[in-house]
């Protein structure tokens, strides 16, 4: 069930079949790279606990660079427990533990001697509900690089806070009020100044938990093709309840259920020709 | 009985009279309207009866004389200068003190969740004493103050003989003939007090070196006022005394500011632990998720995220300590005894009297004037009260910036 895949990245021009909403065009970049990308992620064997509860079993998986990975699969699949391993956010969680191998190229992530800091420096997420601080926009997108880096100038910091609104566009939007609150903010707004402020640390990596699951179809739109436009320059992960949105804005989809892989690979092959029935029938909607 | 839309109720409770229609439940429901508004009126009413007698009491006592003087033995003179001094001096070191202590307590126990058996136990073990903590007597901390900032367990010496001193000076003092003031610095506190020898020389009030002329007995004093001035009788033994610098500091702490500060410090902490507790709480967890997720050590995200949003209520409960700190009246009773005292503290060792216990004693007199400087020091404390909260006030509102 949960053999290992090869993956071979779509270029994300291709139309989606199952889609309700094929109307609308998928972003055509020419300046992505359409070979397969070198695995960034390379997850073997992984297994994970919440106390007595096993929550994954024997995962195996790569996330390819600069691709968009899509996991779905129905509640409670383990599918957010495998995005809160790769950056170590179930660190928080009492009695949370995995076995096996979560690596980065040059880091076993689940060691205990891991730099958990320098790890989500480089890992960045973005969470279900956006969660801005109580603080004003700039400051916001400005929280994580003052964390991090020491002797920022002013200029320094504006051009980094303009430079990572502009990536999550929203530059546009609040370039007259930076110095508002950022829950003034609409729903959608908040969650792209969640991605600026996810990007401001430099990451090469950024999970994405449901990032659209709380937001209006408009917002939702704007987001997904941030998230395709993204892909140019990082790994992307995004968790999703969602066919529609894996099917739009992924290259590769694994789908998950009851704490395993069923199937991974590329997303038009899964959606349009899935090997196992269980994928089939949650893909057309029979159940989940 | 009919039900609205059907024609045909088969609904099993039809039979029975609806409450709605009976008057006893309306009755009811507008009688516990008014016996709501009248115990609220109640309080109110009681407060304001109360603040009304006191004010009309005291008002015409306050002055300048009653704020500045010290509470001398006529009525008329007397003043509550040195227990607002003491009281002030007292609640801020309480306040400068409990803040940073509670607050990391707080801080402590909601955002490093222990990860081991023994580190639960040892958690909610702390968590158990201060719950306790918050419910003890202050009287009891009174006699814990006493221990264990005034004595010290005696374990290093006595305010006497203490076994850290800085910041004091000592003197022999001599009082002469001309009811003059002359001193001998003394350089070690060890050596024997010292007695008028033939020849002597000492400083006068001023700090001037003059001579002393040293005569052999009282008959032998100079009757001229001039002379008189700086004459002693031959070895007199002089008196010792410590001039204490503004930075004077000695362990054990004795019955001083310092000691009391830290007293009402252990009564304030468990309210401001649990209220800091309870605003850190209500931090939404979303808020560390994300500062986790930007990288930010624990540390990162208490100083940036948690305390920010908690400091409002963080606030409001210093606000509560501090109104509990400055009416406290037992413990500092206990610990400083009912001493009169003339000055407001100049240093962290001195004496002190506070605000209530001046009132208690003033209330406690048989003669009608005491009742009334009783209550002009009501007053006082009310407004010293007041002006502490609106300090809490001022922080909450500036670190709570609008950001809409």
């Amino acid at each position: 069930m949960s053999g290992s895949t090869t993956l071979m990245p779509q270029t994300g021009t291709g139309e989606m079949m199952l889609n309700a909403q094929q109307e609308i065009p998928k972003l055509t970049n020419p300046a992505v790279d359409e070979t397969p990308g070198l695995p960034v992620v390379s997850i073997d064997n992984l297994s994970a606990w919440y106390s007595d509860f096993q929550a994954l079993h024997s995962l195996r998986l790569d996330i390819p660079g600069n691709r968009v990975t899509a996991l779905i699969g129905p509640s409670g699949c383990g599918k957010s427990t495998l995005l809160k391993w790769i950056n170590r956010m179930n660190d928080t969680i009492p009695g949370a533990r995995a076995t096996g191998s979560l690596r980065l190229p040059d880091i076993d992530i689940l060691a205990s001697s891991t730099d958990v800091v320098a790890l989500r420096r480089r890992i960045g997420i973005v969470f279900q509900k956006p969660n801005p601080f109580p603080k004003s926009i700039y400051d916001n997108v400005a929280f994580g690089p003052r964390l991090h880096y020491t002797g920022l100038s002013r200029t320094k910091l504006q051009e980094l806070v303009e430079w990572s609104l502009r990536k999550a566009a929203l530059w546009d939007e609040v370039k007259d009020r930076l110095n508002q609150s950022a829950l003034g903010l609409s729903g959608g707004q908040q969650q792209r100044l969640c991605i600026a402020r996810a990007i401001a640390i430099g990451p090469e990596i950024l999970l994405m938990d449901e990032p659209c699951s709380a937001l209006d179809p408009a917002s939702t739109r704007r987001i997904e093709d941030l998230i395709y436009e993204l892909r140019q320059q990082y790994t992307i992960v995004i968790v999703t309840h969602n066919m529609q949105q894996a099917s739009r804005c992924s290259d590769q989809t694994a789908f998950f259920f009851e704490g395993r892989l069923v199937e991974s690979g590329p997303t038009k092959e899964l959606f349009t020709r899935p090997k196992q029935k269980q994928t089939n029938d949650y893909v057309t909607g029979k159940f989940g | 009985m009919t039900r609205t839309g059907k024609t045909v109720s088969d609904h099993p409770l039809d039979s029975l009279t609806l409450k709605a229609e009976s008057r006893r439940r309306e009755f009811l429901d507008r009688g516990f309207h008014w016996f709501c508004i009248a115990t609220a009126a109640m309080s109110v009413v009681i407060l304001f009866v109360l603040l009304g007698s006191v004010l009309w009491q005291g008002l015409s006592q306050l002055s300048w004389n009653f704020l500045t003087h010290y509470p001398e033995a006529n009525p008329a003179l007397a003043g509550i200068g040195p227990a607002i001094g003491g009281t002030i001096c007292v609640c801020l070191i309480c306040g400068l003190l409990s803040l940073p202590v509670g607050v990391a307590t707080a801080v402590f126990l909601e955002e490093f969740p222990p990860k081991s058996k023994l580190g639960r136990k040892v958690h909610s073990f702390i968590q158990l004493n201060i719950t306790n903590l918050a419910g003890v007597p202050s009287v009891v901390y009174g006699i814990l103050g006493l221990t264990l900032f005034v004595t010290m367990f005696g374990w290093f010496g006595s305010t006497s003989e203490p076994a850290l001193e800085i910041g004091g000076k000592y003197y022999d003092q001599f009082f002469t003939a001309g009811e003059k003031v002359l001193l001998l610095p003394v350089d070690d506190p060890g050596q024997p007090v010292a007695t008028v020898q033939p020849g002597m020389k000492a400083m006068n009030s001023s700090g001037e070196w003059v001579d002393v002329t040293v005569v052999a007995n009282r008959r032998a004093l100079p009757s001229d006022p001039a002379l008189a001035e700086y004459a002693l009788i031959l070895g007199r033994e002089a008196g010792r005394i410590i001039k204490p610098a503004p930075w004077y500091f000695r362990v054990p702490f004795g019955r001083s500011v310092l000691a009391g500060g830290l007293t009402l410090m252990l009564v304030v902490l468990p309210i401001v632990i649990i209220s800091s507790q309870e605003a850190i709480r209500a931090v939404p967890g979303s808020l560390r998720e994300a500062g986790l997720g930007l990288a930010a050590t624990r540390w990162q995200i208490v100083r940036n995220v948690t305390l920010p949003a908690a400091i409002p209520g963080i606030m409001t409960g210093a606000i509560l300590a501090m109104s509990r700190a400055i009416g406290e009246a037992a413990p500092i009773l206990i610990l400083a005894g009912a001493i009169f005292i003339t000055a407001s503290p100049g240093n962290l060792m001195d004496g002190f009297t506070v605000l209530p216990l001046q009132i208690y004693d003033w209330a406690g007199r048989p003669q009608h004037e005491f009742h009334n400087l009783a209550a002009a020091g009501i007053v006082v404390l009310l407004m010293i009260l007041f002006a502490f909260n609106l300090v809490a006030v001022l922080v909450r509102q500036f670190t709570q910036k609008p950001l809409s």
